[in-house]
C-alpha cells in the first residue's frame, strides 16, 4: 500500500506463516473419532479401528497417484476401472493361462502402466481435457475388466493370489504398515524435495513452470502412468482380498478418492494437495461410513451423507481459490 | 522539499483542488487496510468533460481511489459526490447507475460473442415475437462503430479482434449505455503506437461530447498528450493537480510523484556501445515457421543490448518464444557462444544460462500463490538442493540476497507475489532470472505497467548487468524505453524482419516509419 518502491528493505521475515493445510482434516477426523468413541461402545475397539485402517490401506495405494495428478491440475477418473482391471487380469492369467504369480503381477501392472502412459500421452499431445479422456478410459477399461469376469465364470483366484492381501508383519497386515510408511515418506518428500515442488508449480501455472525449465509434459505423462500403476497395485491387493472377480470392485472409487483428496487439501484447480491429507481424508470417509453402520443408518442415507460431504469440500475448495 | 510547492525552475500551473462546477467531488476520503493507510484525507474535484489523469507510483493510492469511485470499496471516512448527489451506500450497481463505468486492464469482454452483442450485452433488440431482432442489433452496433471510423464488422467474433479493437468495443459499450464517467486503467499497456493514437482520438472526441474520463497510466508521454488535468497522489495523499498546458513537463510530474528530483531523465539514452568488433554471443539464422514467421536472422555481439520492435501481428512475440523453445520452429539455427544449439527447450536454455522474462507477469512468469522464495528458487532448484532435498537455509539466504539486490518491498520471503504491487512483482520476476546468473537474457516488456521509480531501477539494472557482460535481447512496445536502452534495434513487420538501426541512427520516428510503412 503506502510504501514507496524505493524504500530500503529493513528486515525480511523468514518465518513461515502458519497454514492449516492437511491439519484441518486431521482435526476434523480426530473430532469424529472422539464423538464416535463417546457415543458408541463398539467404535473405539482395537478390532474396529484395525478394520478401518485395513480397508483404507487398499484405497490409499490408489490415492497416491491420484493426489499427484490433482496437484498438477489433472484428474484421473479411470482409477476405479484400473483397480478392477489389474486384479482381474492377473487372476485371469493365473486361472485360465496358468501363469505363475510373479509374472502375472508383472504383466498386469505393465498393462496398467502402458494404459496410463497412453492416457497421459493423449492428453499432452492433443491437449485434451483429462476429465473427458479418463471418463472414456474409465468406460473402456471397465469393459476390459468385465470381459475377464465373464471368462472366469466366478472362479476364485488361486490361493497364492488370495494370500497377498493377508501377508502380515508382526501380527499386523503388511498393507497397513506400507500405508503408514508411505504416508510419512511421501509427505516429507512432497514438502522437501525439488522434484515434488515442481509438481506444485505445474499445477499452479503451467506456462510459468515451463519458462523456468520444468518439463511439464513429461511430468504429466509420467504421473498418469504412476496413477495407473498405483491403482493397479491397490487393485491387485483388493482383488486378492475379495478372492474372486467381483464386478463391484472399484465401482465409484474415483469419486471416493476425489472426495478424500479434496478433503485433504487438494484442489480441483491444481497447485495444492497433500499425501497425509489424502490419507486422512480416506480414513475420515471410512470412519463416517463405519459410524453410520454402528448407528444403523440406512445405506441409502449413507450415500446421501457422502454426497453432502463432497459438496461441502468442493465449496470450501472453490472459496479458497476465489480468495486467491 | 515542502510537499505542496513545485521546484522553482518549473513553470507548471497548479489547478485549485476544487472548482465551483465540479462533476465529481471527493472530500476527505480516507481508507485504511489494517494499519496501512491507502488513502489519507484525499480531497479534489473533477469537472465534466475533462480527461483527468491520476498519477502516482504503485501504492500511491490510485487503485484504492478508483475502487471507491467504482463503489467496490467503502471509504472509512469522507464524502463522494457525483453531479451534486452524495453517494450514500457504496456498491458497483449504485456507481453504474450513477453513470460510472470502468474499462479494466484485463478486458471484460465476451470472446465468443459478436461485436454487436458485446456493445449491447444487456439490452436486447427484440421483434414482435420476442425473438432477438438481429438486424436492429446490427444497425445499432454499426452506428456505434461508425462514430469512430474503425474497421470492425458488427457480427465479427470478438476473439478475431486485436487487443486494441477489443478495448474500443469495451469503450463503445460504456457510452452506448449512457455512461457519463469512464475510468480507463492503463488502457494502452497492450497497444502499439498507432492503436494508442486511435484511442487518444476517440477519447478526445468523446470529451467534447461531455464524457468525463478518469485516466490511469504510467506512460507519461501519453498522459501529457491526452490529459486536461493531472492529479498526483503519493503515499495515499493528494499532492496537487496540474493544469496540462505547454509549460508542464515530464520532470514536473515525475518529481511530484516521487517527492524528490530523479537524477537524469527517465529515458536518457545510454551511450552507444559499438560492439561490431566483438565476438558474436548469440546468433539466429533462418528462423522460420509456416504462416507465422518468415525466415529471421540476427545476432548479438558480446556487451551489446539489442531490441526488437514491431506492431501487434508483426511476429515479434513468435521470435522471442521460438528462440527460447516455448514454441516450435519449422527451420532455423541458433548459435550461442560458437556452439550450435541442437535442443532448444527452456530447460536446455537455462542450463546454458539463457533466461527468459515473460511479457505479462499476470499471465505467466510468477507463481502468484506460492511464496516469493518458492518462486525465486524455481530456475535454480537443482543448485539449491542435495539429492533433490531442498536446503531451506540456503534458499532463504538466496531469496534474501536477491530481495535486497532489487530492493523489493516485501515483508517476508514467504509472502505471495499476488500481495505485492506491480513494480515489486516485476522486480521479483527479474530477480528470478538474475538469480540463475544469466549470460543472456531474453527480456519481454521489462517495465510493463509499473511506476517510474521501479521502471528506472529496472533500466539501471539492465544497463549495469550489460556492463558486467550479460547479453540482452529486449522485446518491448515501449519505444522510448527501447531507444534509451538499446545499441541496435531490429524492426519487424508482417511476420518478417524489415531492418535494423544502430547507434545514432536509432530514432523513434525512423523506427515507426519502418514498422508501419
Amino acid at each position: 500500500m503506502a510504501m514507496s518502491s524505493t524504500e530500503t528493505v529493513s528486515s525480511i521475515s523468514r518465518k513461515k506463516r502458519f497454514s492449516f493445510g492437511a491439519l484441518t482434516i486431521v482435526l476434523i477426523t480426530a473430532l469424529l473419532f472422539a464423538f464416535l468413541t463417546f457415543t458408541s461402545d463398539t467404535f473405539f475397539t482395537y478390532r474396529n479401528i484395525y478394520a478401518i485402517f485395513y480397508g483404507v490401506s487398499f484405497q490409499f495405494i490408489a490415492v497416491i497417484g491420484f493426489t499427484y495428478l490433482m496437484i498438477i491440475g489433472e484428474i484421473d477418473l479411470s482409477v476405479g476401472s484400473v483397480y478392477a482391471f489389474s486384479g482381474m487380469f492377473m487372476g485371469y492369467l493365473m486361472v485360465m493361462k496358468d501363469v505363475p504369480l510373479i509374472p502375472a503381477i508383472g504383466i498386469s501392472l505393465l498393462a496398467c502402466v502402458v494404459m496410463g502412459a497412453l492416457t497421459g500421452f493423449l492428453i499432452v499431445r492433443f491437449k485434451l481435457n483429462s476429465m473427458m479422456v479418463t471418463i472414456a478410459t474409465m468406460t473402456l477399461i471397465r469393459g476390459l475388466a468385465s470381459n475377464f469376469v465373464k471368462r472366469m465364470y466366478g472362479a476364485t483366484y488361486p490361493s497364492v493370489m488370495r494370500h497377498l492381501s493377508k501377508i502380515k508383519f508382526k501380527e499386523i497386515y503388511l498393507t497397513i504398515i506400507i500405508m503408514i510408511i508411505l504416508v510419512v515418506i511421501l509427505e516429507i518428500l512432497l514438502r522437501k524435495s525439488s522434484i515434488f515442488k515442481r509438481l506444485y508449480s505445474v499445477g499452479e501455472n503451467r506456462l510459468t513452470a515451463r519458462i523456468y525449465g520444468v518439463k511439464s509434459n513429461r511430468i504429466i505423462i509420467l504421473l498418469f502412468a504412476l496413477s495407473a500403476l498405483a491403482a493397479g497395485i491397490g487393485g491387485i491387493l483388493l482383488n486378492s482380498r475379495v478372492t474372486y472377480a467381483d464386478t463391484a470392485i472399484g465401482l465409484g472409487l474415483e469419486f471416493h478418492l476425489l472426495t478424500a483428496a479434496v478433503l485433504g487439501g487438494a484442489s480441483l484447480y491444481g497447485g495444492r494437495g497433500s499425501m497425509l491429507g489424502s490419507a486422512v481424508g480416506l480414513i475420515f470417509l471410512a470412519t463416517i461410513l463405519n459410524g453410520m453402520v454402528i448407528f444403523n443408518i440406512e445405506p441409502l442415507l449413507q450415500q446421501l451423507i457422502v454426497g453432502i460431504i463432497l459438496i461441502i469440500a468442493v465449496y470450501v475448495d472453490t472459496r479458497l481459490n476465489k480468495h486467491e | 522539499m515542502e510537499p505542496n510547492s513545485v521546484n522553482g525552475k518549473s513553470k507548471a500551473k497548479i489547478a485549485p483542488a476544487f472548482q465551483n462546477d465540479d462533476f465529481i467531488e471527493m472530500h476527505g476520503i480516507t481508507k485504511a487496510y489494517g494499519i496501512v493507510e491507502a488513502l489519507n484525507e484525499v480531497s479534489f474535484g473533477i469537472r465534466k468533460g475533462e480527461v483527468h489523469t491520476l498519477l502516482g507510483e504503485n501504492g500511491a493510492g490510485k487503485s484504492t481511489l478508483v475502487k471507491v469511485i467504482m463503489g467496490e470499496e467503502t471509504p472509512d471516512s469522507g464524502r463522494l459526490l457525483i453531479d451534486g448527489h452524495e453517494i450514500e451506500s457504496y456498491s458497483t450497481e449504485n456507481s453504474y447507475g450513477m453513470g460510472i463505468s470502468m474499462v479494466h486492464q484485463e478486458l471484460a469482454v465476451f470472446e465468443n460473442l459478436t461485436v454487436a452483442e458485446n456493445i449491447f450485452p444487456s439490452r436486447y433488440f427484440t421483434n414482435k415475437f420476442g425473438a432477438i431482432d438481429w438486424s436492429a442489433l446490427k444497425e445499432r452496433a454499426k452506428e456505434s462503430i461508425e462514430i469512430f471510423d474503425i474497421d470492425i464488422k458488427p457480427f465479427q467474433k470478438m476473439d478475431s479482434l486485436t487487443l486494441a479493437q477489443q478495448q474500443i468495443v469495451e469503450i463503445l459499450r460504456c457510452i452506448s449505455d449512457n455512461q457519463r464517467i469512464i475510468l480507463l486503467d492503463e488502457p494502452t499497456s497492450g497497444l502499439n503506437n498507432i492503436e494508442t493514437e486511435k484511442l487518444m482520438a476517440i477519447i478526445d472526441k468523446l470529451r467534447t461530447e461531455g464524457i468525463t474520463f478518469i485516466y490511469i497510466s504510467h506512460r507519461i508521454n501519453e498522459v501529457l498528450e491526452i490529459s486536461d488535468k493531472i492529479t498526483i497522489l503519493r503515499d495515499g495523499k493528494y499532492i496537487r493537480t496540474f493544469v496540462n498546458d505547454e509549460n508542464l513537463t515530464e520532470d514536473d510530474l515525475v518529481n511530484s510523484m516521487v517527492g524528490r528530483e530523479l537524477s537524469g531523465s527517465l529515458y536518457s539514452k545510454k551511450a552507444f556501445y559499438d560492439a561490431s568488433g566483438n565476438p558474436v554471443l548469440f546468433k539466429v539464422e533462418g528462423l522460420e515457421k509456416k504462416n507465422a514467421l518468415d525466415p529471421v536472422g540476427f545476432e548479438l555481439q558480446e556487451g551489446e543490448i539489442i531490441g526488437f520492435f514491431g506492431l501487434e501481428g508483426s511476429g515479434l512475440n513468435k521470435v522471442s518464444r521460438m528462440i527460447y523453445g516455448l514454441e516450435g520452429k519449422d527451420a532455423g539455427e541458433i548459435t550461442f557462444k560458437n556452439e550450435k544449439l541442437t535442443k532448444i527447450t527452456p530447460q536446455e536454455m537455462i542450463r546454458k544460462k539463457i533466461l527468459y522474462l515473460n511479457n505479462n507477469r499476470k499471465q505467466a512468469g510468477l507463481l502468484m500463490n506460492s511464496g516469493a522464495a518458492d518462486n525465486m528458487m524455481l530456475p535454480r532448484m537443482d543448485d539449491l538442493s542435495v539429492m533433490t532435498i531442498l536446503k531451506n537455509n540456503a534458499i532463504a539466504d538466496y531469496a534474501e540476497k536477491y530481495i535486497r539486490l532489487f530492493s523489493i518491498v516485501i515483508p517476508s520471503i514467504f509472502e505471495k507475489p499476488r500481495n505485492l504491487s506491480g513494480g515489486n512483482q516485476q522486480k521479483l520476476m527479474f530477480s528470478m532470472c538474475t538469480g540463475a546468473e544469466p549470460e543472456l537474457m531474453i527480456v519481454n516488456e521489462p517495465t510493463r505497467g509499473i511506476d517510474v521509480g521501479a521502471k528506472s531501477e529496472i533500466h539501471k539494472f539492465i544497463l549495469q548487468a550489460s556492463d558486467n557482460g550479460t547479453g540482452f535481447i529486449i522485446f518491448s512496445s515501449d519505444l522510448p524505453e527501447l531507444v534509451g536502452l538499446c545499441d541496435r534495434i531490429y524492426i519487424m513487420k508482417n511476420k518478417a524482419l524489415v531492418g535494423d538501426l544502430q547507434g545514432d541512427a536509432i530514432d523513434e520516428e525512423a523506427i515507426l516509419a519502418m514498422a508501419c510503412a
